[in-house]
C-alpha cells in the first residue's frame, strides 16, 4: 500500500471531489441550474474553503484542540453544507434564477411562520410534500420567502466574502510588491497612491463609490462588490511591502540577481512565495468583515438588488419594523442569526489562527 | 474576578437610577407645543422658489395667500389677504381688493404694492423646476419667463409682466390673464403666491422692482435666494429658527389679523423634527414625544394595535390627490438600454401595436393588487382624472382583469407575430418604491403565464427592472423607457392638472410616451358632441387640441363643455390604453387623541397649525 | 523630529491634492442628467426643468473645468454649498462635527477604559473562564452587523422601556438655547451644560448619548480588548515581571505598576486604527439614532451623489487622519524611548 494511500487527506479529497462532481452533473441535468454561472462559481468557491479548512485542521493540530477555533470550524462547514445543499433545501421557482427570492403574495406586511416548529416545514420542503409558500418555515417579510432568503444567502455569502477578500489581496498583492521590490519612486508613488485611498473612511468611500456606480451598472452584486473592492486593498499591500523589503535583503535573493535572472522571475518563484503567508492569514481573517461591510451597504439600500438572496438586505426589510418586532421578531431573529454566526465563525477561526501565529505569544501556551 | 463584579455592579445600578428617573413620562406631553416628526426636510422659505410639500407647509403657516380654501372645499374659496374679488366678464381679467390694517410678522403694513411685488418677484425669478410655469402659462402664455425674454427681449418680458400685474387703485391689485383661466383661484390658493412685503424683501437684496437688471434675480440657486432661510409673512406662525435638516420651529403670531377663525392661533410653538428612520419615528409617536408623524403606506398595520388601543387616533382612508400610473411609451428612443423586442429583434415601436398595450391592461390584476400592496385603499381610476374632480366620470369602462382577454389580445397583436415569434419587455420602476415593485412583478408574472399556453421554449420574456432615481429621471426625459411607473401629485385641484403631464405634448410623463409615433388618428365625439368629427395627424395633435379646448372653455361647472371634454379626454385614454389602470391612493393620518381641530384638505400640503389644540 | 513633523505635513496637500481629484473622477462617471437630479425631488414638472438646472449648475461642462472652477473657489476660500446640509459646506462641517465629536469622546471612554481592563483581564487570567468569556463576549461583538445591534436597542431602551430617547437633546433645551438662557460656547451639550453649571441638561444630553455611545464602543472593544491581550501575555514573560514576582511583590502591584504600564506601548499605536473605525462606526449609528453627526451627513451626501458635500467631508478626512497619524507617532516616540523618528 503506497504511503499517499494511507494519509487521511487524500481521503478527504476523494470524497470531496467526488461530491463535488455528484452536485455539478445533478445541478446540471436534473435541476436545469447549469444557467446559472453564479451557482457554479460559489459551488466551487465553497468547496475550495471546506477542503481549505480541513487541511488546515489536519496541518495545525491546535486548530482543533483549541475549543473555540474547532466551534468556528464546525460553523463554517455547516454553513457550507447549506450552500451545497441549496438546491435541495429550498427548491428554486424558476431554475433560472435561483438566487431570486420565492415571492408569495403582494403585501409589504410580514407573514409569521407556518406553523410552530420550522424544522417541521423544512422537512415538508425537503421531501416534497409543501411548496416554500405552503410551508414558510420562517415566515415571508414583502411577501418574501424569509427561509428561502437565507438558505440561498449562504452561498452568497460565501461567493461575497472570498472573492471580495480574493481580489482585495490579489491587488494589494500586485501594487505592494512591485513597490517594495523595485523600490525608490515606483514604491514612492505607489505608497503615495495607497495614502490618497486611506484618506477615506472605508465605510463612507464605499457608500460613495456604490452611489455613483449605481446609475451607470444599475444596483447589484456587481456595483456593491466594485465598490468594496475599490478601497478595500490598501492594508494588503502595505503588509506585503514591509514584508517583501525584508525578505529582498536576504542572501538567496542577492544570489539571484548576481546570476541574472529576471525581475519577474525572482518576484515570483523566490519573493512572493516566501512573503505571502502573512498577507494570505490576515486576507482568510478578513472574509467575515468584508460580509458585514457588504451587508452595511445592502442595509443602506446600496448592496444587491432587490429580491436577491442577500442577507443584509433581509435585515435591511425589517428594519423598518423593529419597532413591531414583538411581533415579527422572525424577520430579524432568522437572518440576524445567519448573519451573527457566519462572521462569528469566520472570526473564531481567525482569532485562533491570529494566536497561532504570533511570534510574541509563541511558548506561553 | 473580583474586579469585574464590582463594576458590573456599579454600571448595572447606573442604568437602574437612568431608569427610574426617565421612566416617569406624564400623560400629554408638551401641552402648548405641536410636535410632527417627519421624512424630509424643506428645501427653503421662499414662496416663489419652493415646489415641496414640506417647504410648503411651513410656508403656509407663516405667509398668507390672497384667498384660501374654504374648510374642507377644493374648489370653494373665501377671502384671506384679499377682502373681495370680481372677475371681468371675459374672464381674463381678476381685481383683488387688498385688506388693511394686516402687518407683516417684522412690522410693515400690508400694502397692494406688496401684492403686485410678490407676484411680480414670482414671475421674474421663475426659478427651473420651480413652481412659477403654472402661473406664466397662464399669465404671459409661455412656458417660462427665459422663454418670453428670447423672444422679445428682457426690457419687454419685464415690462410685459409688470402690466399684467399692477396696483390699479389705493387698495387695488390687477392681474391680466393672456387668456381666460376657470380654475386661476386653484393656482392663487397655492402657497406659492404667498404675499411678501416689498421693502423687507428689497431691504434684504431681493429684485429691487425695477427692470433694469431683473436677470440678476432670475433663476436663483435655492442658497442664492435672499428669502432662502428669512421669513416674514402675515400668517399665524412667525419662524423663530430653521436649523437645517434637523428642525423647523415656529412660534405663535400673538399681533395676527385675526384670519379666517377671527383669532388667532391656539397653539403657541409648533416643531417640525426631521426623523428619516421610521422606527425613530414610530417610538417618538408611543412616547408622545410626536403629536403626529410620517407614516409611509406600507406600515400603517403598525400603528393599527395603538389606535385600537385608544392611543392614536386615525383619520381614513381619505381620498388622496396622487395617482399612480404605468406609463407606455408609443416609440423607444433608438439606442436605449431597455430596448423592447419583436422576435428577437429590436423593435423600438413595439408597444405601438393597440392590441398589445390592451394586453397588458387585461393581464394586470387590479382588484388583487389593491388588495393586497395597498390594504385596500386605492381606487381604480378609468382615464386621468382622479376621483373628486371635475371631469372624472364614473361611467367610463376601463379594463376587467381577464387573463383570457389578455391571451387573446397577445394572439392578435402585431398580427399574430407576437404571439408565434415572442417579445420582450422591460417593466421599470424607480429604487426603494415597493408599491410599484409589487405592480411590476405582478404584470411580470401573468405575462410570463402566457408562456404556458403555448407549447414550446419560453417566448414571452419580461424583465422587471428598479432604477436609480437620477438613472430613471434620465431615461424617462429622454423616452428610453418602454413602461415605467410613476405617481403624480397635483399642484392644484382641477383637472387640467391633470391632463397636461398626462396627454399633453410637453406633459411631465406624455414627453416620454411619443404620442406622436401614432398616425392618422380619427376622433369621434361622444361626450362633447358640439365639437366636429375629425381626422388628426398624429394622437398627440388630437391629445393637444383637446386639452387646450378644455382649458380654454369658459364655462367649467359640472355638466358643461368642459366636462363634456375632460371626459372625452378620458375615453381616449382608456381606448388608445396610454397607461396601464391607473389608480387613486388613499390617505391616512395619524395623531395622538389630544390633538383637536385637523380636517382634511387634499389640497393644503402637511399640518395648517392654525386650527390645532391640544388637550 | 522637527523635520520628521514638517515632512509629514509637507505631504499633507499633496495628497488632499489627490483625495479631490480622484472624488472629482469618480463623479465624473455620471451623467449631466444624473447629477441633476439632486436638484429635482419629483418628476420635473414643467418641460425645459432638467436642461435649465443642468445649465445653471455647469453640469454639463467637462469635469476638469469642474474640478478647475472648484479649485479657483477654495483658494478664495469657499468650499462650495451643499445642498444636503443646506448650507456651505465649511459651515456645515462646522456645524456637524461638534457632535461627532461630543460622540467619540464619549465612546473612546468606555472603549479605552473597558477595552484595556477587559484585556488585562483577560490576559491575567489566560485561558480560565473568564478569559474564553471575554473573547466570546468580543467576538460576537466584532461579528454582530452594527446596525442589528442598535435597532435591537432602540426597540428596547426607548419604545418599549422609554429610558433613553434617539436624537441629540430634547425640545425643552432646544428652547432654551433659542431664548438665550443656556448658552452653547462648544456646541457639544455635555461640557455646555457644566460650562453652564445645568445638571439637568447634562443629563438629558447624557441620556441621548448612552445608546449610541455603547453601540459605537462595543466593536471597537474587541480590537482594544485584542491587543491589548496579546501585548499583556508578552509582557508577563519579560524577566522584569518574573523577578517582581520573585521579589514577592503582591501580584496587583507586579501587575498595575510593573507589567500593565508597559504593556500600554503598543495599545497607544491603535489611536489611529480606533479612530478610523470610530469614522466607519459614526455612519451608521448616526443614521439610526438620528443623531445630526457628520457621518449621518457624509452618507447622506454620498447616496444623494452631493458631489461638494463628498468632498468636503473627504478633505476634512483627509486632514483628521495625516494630523491624526502623526499625533500617534509621536506618541509613540514619547512612550517608548526605543522608537526614533526620522
Amino acid at each position: 500500500m503506497p504511503t499517499w494511500l494511507r494519509h487521511p487527506l487524500f481521503w478527504i479529497y476523494l470524497v470531496l471531489g467526488g461530491l463535488f462532481v455528484f452536485i455539478v452533473f445533478v445541478a446540471r441535468y436534473e435541476l436545469g441550474l447549469a444557467e446559472e454561472p453564479l451557482f457554479l462559481v460559489s459551488t466551487i468557491l465553497v468547496f475550495g474553503v471546506v477542503t481549505a479548512i480541513l487541511t488546515a485542521a489536519y496541518r495545525v493540530r491546535k486548530l482543533l484542540r483549541n475549543r473555540l477555533s474547532l466551534i468556528g470550524i464546525i460553523i463554517v462547514l455547516f454553513f457550507s453544507a447549506i450552500a451545497i445543499a441549496a438546491p435541495w433545501l429550498a427548491p428554486p421557482e424558476n431554475p433560472r434564477e435561483p438566487y431570486r427570492i420565492v415571492r408569495c403574495g403582494y403585501t409589504h406586511m410580514p407573514q409569521p411562520p407556518n406553523g410552530e416548529n420550522p424544522l417541521e416545514q423544512i422537512w415538508k420542503v425537503i421531501t416534497k410534500q409543501a411548496t416554500i409558500c405552503e410551508a414558510r418555515p420562517f415566515g415571508l417579510i414583502q411577501s418574501y420567502d424569509i427561509y428561502y432568503g437565507i438558505v440561498w444567502g449562504t452561498s452568497m455569502a460565501f461567493f461575497v466574502g472570498l472573492v471580495i477578500t480574493g481580489l482585495n489581496v490579489l491587488i494589494g498583492l500586485v501594487i505592494g510588491s512591485i513597490g517594495a521590490y523595485f523600490g525608490r519612486w515606483i514604491d514612492e508613488i505607489l505608497m503615495r497612491i495607497t495614502d490618497v485611498f486611506l484618506a477615506f473612511p472605508f465605510l463612507v468611500a464605499a457608500i460613495t463609490m456604490a452611489a455613483v456606480l449605481q446609475p451607470s451598472l444599475g444596483r447589484g452584486l456587481l456595483t456593491a462588490m466594485i465598490a468594496l473592492i475599490f478601497f478595500g486593498w490598501m492594508g494588503y499591500a502595505r503588509l506585503i511591502r514591509g514584508d517583501i523589503l525584508a525578505i529582498k535583503e536576504r542572501d538567496y535573493v542577492y544570489a539571484a540577481q548576481a546570476l541574472g535572472v529576471p525581475h519577474h522571475r525572482i518576484l515570483m518563484r523566490h519573493i512572493i512565495p516566501n512573503a505571502i503567508y502573512p498577507t494570505l492569514v490576515v486576507g482568510s481573517m478578513d472574509i467575515g468583515s468584508y460580509v458585514l461591510s457588504f451587508a452595511a451597504l445592502s442595509f443602506l439600500g446600496l448592496g444587491a438588488e432587490v429580491g436577491f438572496a442577500d442577507w443584509g438586505q433581509m435585515i435591511s426589510f425589517a428594519r423598518d419594523w423593529i419597532p413591531r418586532l414583538s411581533d415579527h421578531w422572525y424577520i430579524v431573529v432568522y437572518p440576524g442569526m445567519a448573519i451573527l454566526l457566519f462572521v462569528l465563525g469566520w472570526n473564531l477561526i481567525g482569532d485562533a489562527f491570529r494566536d497561532i501565529l504570533d511570534p510574541r505569544l509563541k511558548g506561553a501556551r | 474576578m473580583k474586579a469585574v463584579w464590582r463594576w458590573g455592579a456599579l454600571a448595572l445600578s447606573l442604568v437602574l437610577v437612568l431608569g427610574v428617573t426617565s421612566g416617569l413620562a406624564q400623560q400629554v406631553k408638551n401641552p402648548d407645543t405641536y410636535i410632527e416628526a417627519v421624512i424630509g426636510d424643506l428645501e427653503t422659505l421662499d414662496p416663489a422658489w419652493h415646489y415641496d410639500t414640506a417647504s410648503a407647509t411651513a410656508i403656509f403657516n407663516i405667509y398668507e395667500t390672497l384667498v384660501f380654501y374654504d374648510g374642507e372645499a377644493i374648489d370653494k374659496f373665501v377671502p384671506m389677504l384679499a377682502e373681495s374679488w370680481t372677475v371681468s366678464p371675459d374672464g381674463s381679467t381678476y381685481t383683488f381688493k387688498i385688506r388693511k390694517g394686516v402687518k407683516f410678522h417684522q412690522g410693515g403694513d400690508l400694502t397692494p404694492e406688496d401684492v403686485a411685488y410678490s407676484f411680480q418677484r414670482a414671475l421674474l425669478q421663475d426659478r427651473s423646476g420651480g413652481p412659477i410655469h403654472m402661473i406664466i402659462e397662464h399669465v404671459l402664455d409661455v412656458a417660462s419667463i427665459d422663454e418670453l425674454a428670447k423672444k422679445v427681449g428682457d426690457a419687454q418680458a419685464c415690462q410685459q409682466v409688470l402690466n399684467a400685474i399692477r396696483v390699479t387703485g389705493p387698495d387695488t391689485v390687477e392681474i391680466k390673464l393672456a387668456s381666460p383661466f376657470g380654475p386661476f383661484l386653484q393656482i392663487l390658493a397655492g402657497s406659492w403666491t404667498s404675499i411678501i412685503d416689498k421693502e423687507w424683501a428689497i431691504a434684504r437684496g431681493d429684485w429691487d422692482g425695477k427692470c433694469d437688471n431683473w436677470r440678476k434675480w432670475w433663476d436663483p440657486k435655492a442658497e442664492d435666494s435672499k428669502l432662502f432661510d428669512v421669513a416674514n409673512g402675515t400668517g399665524p406662525y412667525k419662524l423663530v429658527k430653521w436649523d437645517k435638516g434637523k428642525e423647523l420651529i415656529l412660534e405663535r403670531n400673538d399681533a395676527y389679523w385675526g384670519g379666517l377663525a377671527k383669532r388667532p392661533a391656539i397653539i403657541k410653538n409648533y416643531i417640525r423634527k426631521v426623523v428619516p428612520e421610521w422606527g425613530t419615528r414610530l417610538a417618538m409617536f408611543e412616547a408622545g414625544d410626536a403629536d403626529s408623524i410620517d407614516v409611509p403606506r406600507p406600515f400603517v398595520a403598525a400603528m393599527e394595535p395603538l389606535v385600537k388601543a385608544g392611543k392614536a387616533r386615525m383619520h381614513g382612508p381619505l381620498p388622496g390627490s396622487v395617482m399612480q400610473s404605468a406609463f407606455i411609451n408609443f416609440k423607444v428612443k433608438e439606442g436605449s438600454a431597455y430596448m423592447p423586442k419583436l422576435g428577437g429583434a429590436d423593435k423600438p415601436d413595439l408597444l405601438l401595436d393597440l392590441n398589445l398595450r390592451r394586453a397588458l391592461n387585461y393581464c394586470f390584476d387590479t382588484a388583487t393588487y389593491i388588495k393586497e400592496s395597498w390594504l385596500g385603499e386605492a381606487k381604480p381610476i378609468n382615464g386621468v382624472i382622479i376621483e373628486g374632480r371635475l371631469g372624472y366620470n364614473p361611467e367610463q369602462k376601463g379594463y376587467e382583469f381577464s387573463l383570457a382577454k389578455c391571451e387573446e389580445e397577445l394572439k392578435a397583436a402585431w398580427g399574430g407575430k407576437l404571439w408565434s415569434d415572442g417579445m420582450r419587455l422591460v417593466l421599470t420602476f424607480n429604487q426603494g418604491n415597493i408599491a410599484r415593485r409589487f405592480a411590476a412583478e405582478m404584470l411580470e408574472r401573468n405575462l410570463e403565464e402566457m408562456n404556458k399556453k403555448r407549447a414550446g421554449r419560453p417566448i414571452f420574456s419580461v424583465d422587471v427592472l428598479d432604477l436609480p432615481w437620477p438613472t430613471y429621471l434620465k431615461a424617462m426625459d429622454a423616452g428610453e423607457l418602454a413602461v415605467f411607473w410613476v405617481g403624480w401629485l397635483e399642484d392644484y385641484a382641477h383637472p387640467h392638472n391633470w391632463v397636461h403631464p398626462y396627454m399633453f405634448r410637453t406633459g411631465s410623463f406624455a414627453i416620454g410616451q411619443n404620442f406622436d409615433a401614432l398616425k392618422d388618428v380619427e376622433f369621434k365625439p361622444v361626450y362633447a358632441t358640439f365639437l366636429e368629427a375629425k381626422k388628426y395627424p398624429t394622437l398627440q395633435d388630437l391629445f393637444d387640441d383637446l386639452v387646450v379646448k378644455a382649458k380654454k372653455e369658459p364655462d367649467q361647472k359640472k355638466g358643461g363643455r368642459a366636462e363634456k371634454i375632460y371626459f372625452e379626454l378620458n375615453r381616449l385614454a382608456v381606448e388608445y390604453a396610454i397607461n396601464i389602470q391607473n389608480i387613486q391612493l388613499q390617505v391616512r393620518r395619524y395623531e395622538q387623541v389630544w390633538v383637536k381641530g385637523w380636517f382634511y384638505n387634499p389640497a393644503y400640503p402637511g399640518t395648517y397649525v392654525y386650527w390645532l389644540s391640544k388637550g | 523630529m522637527l523635520a520628521y513633523i514638517i515632512r509629514r505635513l509637507l505631504l499633507l496637500p499633496f495628497l488632499l491634492l489627490g483625495v479631490t481629484i480622484f472624488v472629482f473622477a469618480i463623479f465624473s462617471l455620471l451623467s449631466p442628467e444624473m447629477r441633476a437630479s439632486l436638484y429635482l425631488t419629483d418628476v420635473p414638472k414643467s418641460p425645459d426643468a432638467m436642461q435649465r438646472i443642468i445649465h445653471k449648475y455647469g453640469l454639463d461642462q467637462p469635469i476638469y473645468i469642474q474640478y478647475w472652477q472648484w479649485l479657483n473657489q477654495i483658494i478664495r476660500g469657499d468650499l462650495g454649498w451643499s445642498k444636503t446640509a443646506q448650507r456651505p459646506v465649511f459651515e456645515a462641517l462646522l456645524y456637524y462635527l461638534p457632535a461627532t465629536v461630543e460622540l467619540s469622546l464619549w465612546a473612546m471612554l468606555p472603549v479605552i477604559l473597558v477595552g484595556i481592563w477587559l484585556g488585562i483581564l483577560s490576559a491575567v487570567h489566560q485561558d480560565k473562564l473568564i478569559d474564553h468569556t471575554m473573547r466570546v463576549f468580543a467576538l460576537v461583538g466584532w461579528s454582530l452587523p452594527t446596525f442589528v445591534f442598535g435597532l435591537l436597542m432602540l426597540m428596547y431602551f426607548y419604545a418599549k422601556l422609554q429610558w433613553f430617547p434617539p436624537g441629540q437633546i430634547s425640545d425643552w433645551v432646544t428652547r432654551e438655547v433659542i431664548n438665550g438662557t443656556f448658552i452653547r460656547y462648544t456646541q457639544m451639550y455635555t461640557i455646555d451644560a457644566l460650562l453652564n453649571g445645568r445638571l439637568d441638561v447634562f443629563w438629558d444630553s447624557l441620556r441621548h448619548l448612552i445608546m449610541p455611545v455603547i453601540t459605537l464602543s462595543y466593536v471597537q472593544w474587541a480590537l482594544l480588548l485584542r491587543v491589548t491581550r496579546s501585548s499583556m501575555l508578552e509582557t508577563l514573560r519579560q524577566e522584569y515581571v518574573m523577578t517582581a514576582r520573585a521579589k514577592g511583590l503582591k501580584e496587583s502591584v507586579v501587575i498595575n505598576k510593573h507589567a500593565a504600564r508597559n504593556a500600554m506601548i503598543p495599545v497607544a499605536t491603535m489611536g489611529g486604527l480606533l479612530l478610523i473605525g470610530l469614522l466607519n462606526g459614526v455612519v451608521i449609528t448616526e443614521t439610526i439614532f438620528n443623531y445630526p453627526g457628520i457621518g449621518r451627513w457624509a452618507a447622506d451626501a454620498a447616496i444623494r451623489l452631493d458631489i461638494l458635500s463628498v468632498v468636503g467631508f473627504t478633505l476634512f478626512n483627509g486632514v483628521l487622519l495625516v494630523v491624526g497619524n502623526l499625533v500617534v507617532d509621536l506618541l509613540y516616540a514619547f512612550i517608548d524611548p526605543r522608537v526614533r523618528l526620522e
